[in-house]
């Protein structure tokens, strides 16, 4: 995976070469920023598919709003970047049909490269893409952009809590197994939902694993915040087994070095056919990295835990801070200058 | 640690976790557990009382063939396949079938994997009835095979399994299964663990594997609660109690006979003389808030035997960490069956405390009438949130009794832990619970009882014009008079001599939830305190006289709905927005209030006498990796506020005219809300530039700006690179600083 800028998808990964965008319309202003950040590099793109699904947010009347506008936002910029582009509805907490969806969709297009704005998907979505991507199924250059937000919503604030309607404990692959679960890792992302990582701690908890802290460039305050935020869930699962646990902090941009410690997690499991289980709830890419290095590297014993939430608050994240982007190598790896 | 104290071991908290060597060494027998298990059982236990553990001893010591299946691992295709997991109460009923038919199919071929391992084969024919047309069960009797045939399940849509569930086959072939063990090995023993970890309706072909007349035992293992009424409602008449039986674990961990059970449980995971190193008042403690849980038990006593610091400290910390990680993950799990199951818990204890300084015994709710189950009534919303309680160790069953599938408790227990504050003494053995009658459903089900503070509104009016004055007054006659108001509390500015005003005042608005301001001539005092009310994510109403001052009003202030105060009808309007503001908070949540952005710096208003300021603040900011943006009168209000507001340094011109309203708006709104980020704290700064020369230039800036001078800066237009060259340096090392590590 390499980390690069707007330009050089444009120079070194598109080349001309048949190319189709994936993103997600939300309440969330960040929806945009990367497809504004090619507009500003004068990329341009074959075709587009705006991926849009029904999720609770609330307040309804101001989501609807946001949503209006980010849509006629959308149509203004997509117009400079997409010769042609189109919607399609997906299933917000679709895993299996997700991944049906977006295989036809690329098989449609011919594409030879795909730009994947994981922005907006849902975690749940994220990860079945990088499951998707694991598996081989599709012989194309993918690249992945994120947009980071200026704020994540203060849950000091929060005046209306949300809750978790359910959990989903399933292979990335198509049949992992848990066996022998007294050797199972996990691979934990905490981030500024700290009642997702306990809701999924009260179902199933790892012995030991590696505990990934993101850093993000030139904002400490983001990752104090999580740290904070999870400190009790935290000290509850390692005060027994630090020696059991790793902690590492990575940048949104390492993932060579996720890649290399989720490698890590995966070879203590593989050795004893343990299962290696996802707590993937900080930033997207970190969450997409750690699911695509268990899904092409241990698809017999990756497991993701993901509560769903019973809605979502407007106010969860606002503005856009800057937009990051990365190439994915597939099984064919892609030729960079 | 004191010394002599051997070294404790890491806990093996779930039984999953414990190595198969381990097993038969570390498990110990609950009370009142069959002595064997003769019959298929239903195993009920709350989540750590160690249901797992005991499958596994009973695997490891079973007289023939013993099978142990996690059916969440079996079943895990499915919440891939359909994302519903085991909170799911809300399956489509077309779906039902298919996720049943599929289950069938999971199970059937899970269990001939597990069999054919141990030669074990059964009747292909009765097999085949557990799978769908489109799958047919291998020839060759080979573990390859089913491993195909399972991946190939796994990939079927769910539409394929339409019909399997019909049949019923799974009890006649896992009996074939049970005939073939019998006559190679010896009886056949299926352990069938964490079915509450699985959607309730996956379960209905599973429980049909109860019924005693089978040729094998089957034991399923879960947590109260789960999937009752599908296990009551079980179609092929296995019959709790009749069919098969139930065995609850742990409903008696009051008794000396459990908790002795408990603490040999435990000394044989952390060794029995570190357990006689510990107080009897900690045991007492340790136990009690434990209740049933073994795994909380462990987690206790280990956190207690080891570590950094006090034991006492220690324990403390970790019945700390404990209490909110689960009440956390109650709360958050019931969230949609109750808007604040925390607030319900220390209600309910507050009453039951009555004044007393701590419980003295277990707190039981006691439903006392029998809800009817009309259309309208709330028993189903009850059933599901009791169900939901009792799964997620919300709420527990009282001692002694025994949960049952389609039970619906008229009495619960709260978990003492929940109960647990620093100081609380250990029970005496021979407590009697306190008990808390609830008479109607609804009562459970939503946040009452307590006094609770009635909301207050902040009128912003100015001070030195009688019309503003008697509108301040007016307003609150208005309220007064209106049913949804006349308990609001009004307060304003007005302060007793001697006080330092500028605090007491921005308290009043930190404490209201609504704030009216008089914008009449859009006075700097008014609209930075409506600034302020902006900052801390109030709803702010501006007002003016009349609605002839409504074209006086500056154009960014236009933007939202004014109201006046000018006659009765539009008294009563702002009367009416105050009510509606104050009874709809999701209204209330409408706008987008955004939070300070660190690296963003701000200027407002290049004037002609200020450029060459400008064009430093622009350099400046770029050297330490701060976003300089200028915004100006042809922008839109909207986003000048958004962006403004979420700066972390503002510079911002003032010169006497309508303009200078919006700053004061903006200064409000920072001054709302100091600093930037979390963690270390990061001072946002604001700097006015000004042309006049000292008092001249005060004046045109509102007291109660220029008074917060630690984040206020007034300088001439020579003063700004300084000011902004500091700015950025403090922002530099900020942003190069690390977390907490």
């Amino acid at each position: 995976m390499k980390k690069l800028t707007v330009a050089n998808v444009n120079e070194f990964v598109l080349r001309g070469r048949k190319t189709l965008w994936f993103g997600a319309l939300s309440f969330e202003e960040r929806c945009l920023g990367a497809l504004r950040d090619a507009e500003a590099s004068r990329t341009t793109i074959d075709t587009g598919v705006l991926l849009t699904y029904e999720t609770h947010v609330t307040p309804e009347d101001a989501t609807r709003r946001l949503l209006k506008k980010h849509a006629s936002s959308f149509e203004v910029t997509a117009s400079k970047v997409f010769r042609s582009w189109k919607e399609l509805k997906i299933d917000a907490y679709g895993f299996q049909r997700f991944q049906d969806q977006i295989l036809a969709e690329i098989e449609e297009s011919a594409a030879e490269v795909v730009v994947f704005d994981i922005t907006c998907l849902t975690k749940i979505n994220t990860l079945a893409l990088a499951a998707l991507v694991a598996s081989g199924a599709v012989d194309v250059d993918f690249v992945v952009a994120y947009s980071i937000p200026e704020n994540y919503r203060n849950t000091s604030d929060e005046r209306a809590p949300i809750g978790w309607r359910d959990i989903i404990i399933a292979p990335l692959g198509e049949t992992a197994q848990l066996f022998n679960e007294e050797r199972g890792r996990g691979v934990i992302i905490p981030g500024h939902e700290p009642d997702r990582l306990v809701v999924a701690l009260a179902e199933i908890e790892p012995s030991g694993g590696l505990i990934l802290v993101a850093e993000t460039d030139q904002r400490p305050d983001l990752r104090r915040r999580s740290e904070h935020l999870n400190q009790r869930a935290m000290r509850q699962l390692i005060s027994m087994r630090s020696t059991l646990f790793r902690r590492e902090v990575v940048s949104l941009a390492e993932f060579a070095r996720v890649g290399e410690l989720v490698e890590n997690e995966i070879e203590q499991a593989r050795q004893h056919d343990a299962p290696v289980m996802l707590f993937g709830y900080g930033p997207k890419p970190l969450v997409f990295f750690a699911a695509l290095r268990l899904a092409e590297s241990y698809p017999e014993g990756a497991w993701f835990v993901y509560p769903i939430p019973e809605r979502y608050d407007l106010q969860y994240t606002s503005g856009v801070d800057r937009s990051i982007w990365y190439q994915v190598p597939t099984r064919v790896p892609a030729s960079m200058a | 640690m004191a010394s002599g104290v051997p070294a404790v071991a890491v806990p093996w908290t779930d039984g999953e976790k414990i190595p198969d060597r381990n097993v038969r060494d570390i498990f110990r027998r609950p009370p009142d557990l069959p002595q064997a298990f003769y019959r298929s059982s239903l195993i009920i236990g709350s989540r750590g009382v160690g249901k797992t553990t005991l499958l596994r001893y009973l695997k490891s010591t079973h007289d023939g063939v013993g099978v142990h299946i996690s059916l969440a691992a079996e079943f895990a295709t499915l919440g891939r396949q359909t994302v519903y997991g085991p909170l799911a109460v809300d399956i489509p009923s077309a779906l039902e079938p298919l996720v049943m038919g599929k289950s069938t199919s999971l199970i059937a071929t899970a269990l001939a994997i597990r069999l054919i391992r141990k030669g074990v084969r059964g009747n292909d024919d009765l097999f085949q009835a557990c799978l769908p047309q489109s799958l047919s069960v291998p020839t060759t009797s080979d573990e390859e095979g089913l491993l195909r045939l399972q991946r190939q399940i796994a990939k079927t849509d769910l539409e394929a399994f339409d019909g399997v569930v019909d049949s019923h086959g799974l009890p006649d072939y896992v009996s074939s299964l049970g005939r073939a063990a019998e006559s190679s090995h010896g009886p056949l023993l299926l352990l069938l663990d964490r079915a509450d970890m699985v959607p309730p309706v996956s379960l209905v072909p599973v429980i049909d594997l109860l019924d005693q007349s089978q040729q094998f035992t089957a034991l399923i293992a879960m947590r109260p609660g789960h999937a009752s009424d599908v296990i009551a409602n079980s179609g092929e008449g296995a019959v709790a109690g009749d069919h098969y039986q139930i065995v609850h674990l742990g409903i008696r961990p009051r008794t000396e006979v459990w908790r002795d059970f408990v603490k040999s449980a435990v000394g044989a995971q952390l060794g029995h003389l570190s357990l006689e190193t510990i107080p009897e008042e900690v045991h007492a403690m340790v136990l009690q808030l434990s209740r049933e849980s073994l795994r909380n038990a462990l987690e206790l006593y280990a956190r207690y035997l080891q570590g950094d610091g006090e034991p006492a400290l220690r324990l403390k910390e970790a019945i700390e960490d404990m209490r909110d990680n689960q009440l956390a993950a109650a709360q958050k799990t019931l969230q949609r069956h109750h808007p604040d199951f925390r607030r319900f818990i220390n209600e309910s204890k507050k009453e039951s405390l009555n004044g007393k300084a701590g419980l003295d015994g277990p707190l039981i709710i006691s439903f006392s009438a029998t809800p009817s189950r009309s259309l309208f009534d709330h028993s189903n919303v009850l059933d599901r949130f009791v169900d939901s309680a009792l799964r997620g160790g919300a709420l527990c069953m009282p001692e002694g009794q025994k949960w049952l599938p389609g039970l619906r408790p008229s009495e619960l227990e709260v978990p003492p832990l929940f109960m647990w504050q620093e100081g609380d003494l250990p029970w005496h053995a021979s407590a009697s619970p306190s008990k808390l009658h609830i008479t109607r459903a609804k009562d459970a089900l939503s946040v009452s009882g307590g006094p609770t503070k009635p909301p207050s509104l902040f009128i912003a009016y100015r001070m030195d014009f009688e019309s503003s004055k008697a509108f301040r007054s007016h307003l609150e006659q208005e309220m007064q008079q209106n049913p949804l108001l006349h308990q609001v509390v009004v307060k304003d500015g007005r302060v007793l001599p001697g006080e330092n005003w500028a605090p007491v005042i921005r308290e009043r608005i930190r404490s209201a939830r609504v704030v009216v301001g008089d914008v009449t001539g859009a006075r700097p005092e008014v609209v930075f305190e409506l600034g302020f009310a902006y900052g801390l994510k109030r709803v702010v109403i501006p007002v003016v006289e009349s609605k002839a001052a409504f074209q006086d009003v500056p154009k960014w202030l236009r933007m939202t709905q004014l109201a006046h105060y000018g006659d009765r009808s539009g008294l009563a309007g702002v009367a009416t927005a105050v009510a509606t503001y104050l009874h709809d908070r999701d209204l209330a949540r409408q706008s987008h209030k955004p939070d300070a952005f660190p690296p963003r710096a701000v200027w407002l208003r290049s004037l002609p006498w200020s450029e060459q300021a400008h064009a430093q603040f622009i350099s400046a900011c770029g050297q330490d990796g701060m976003r300089p943006e200028t915004y100006g009168p042809e922008d839109d209000p909207e986003i000048v506020i958004e962006k403004a507001c979420s700066s972390s340094l503002l510079v911002a011109t003032i010169d006497g005219t309508e303009a200078d309203s919006l700053v004061h708006y903006i200064c409000g709104a920072i001054v709302a809300r100091p600093s930037a980020g979390s963690g270390p704290r990061f001072n946002r700064k604001i700097v006015l530039v000004v042309e006049a020369d000292g008092s001249e230039a005060e004046q045109l800036i509102a007291s109660s700006l220029i008074r917060c001078a630690d984040i206020v800066k007034v300088v001439k237009p020579s003063g700004v690179y300084a000011e902004v060259r500091a700015h950025c340096r403090v922002y530099r090392d900020w942003s190069r600083s690390r977390g907490s590590g």
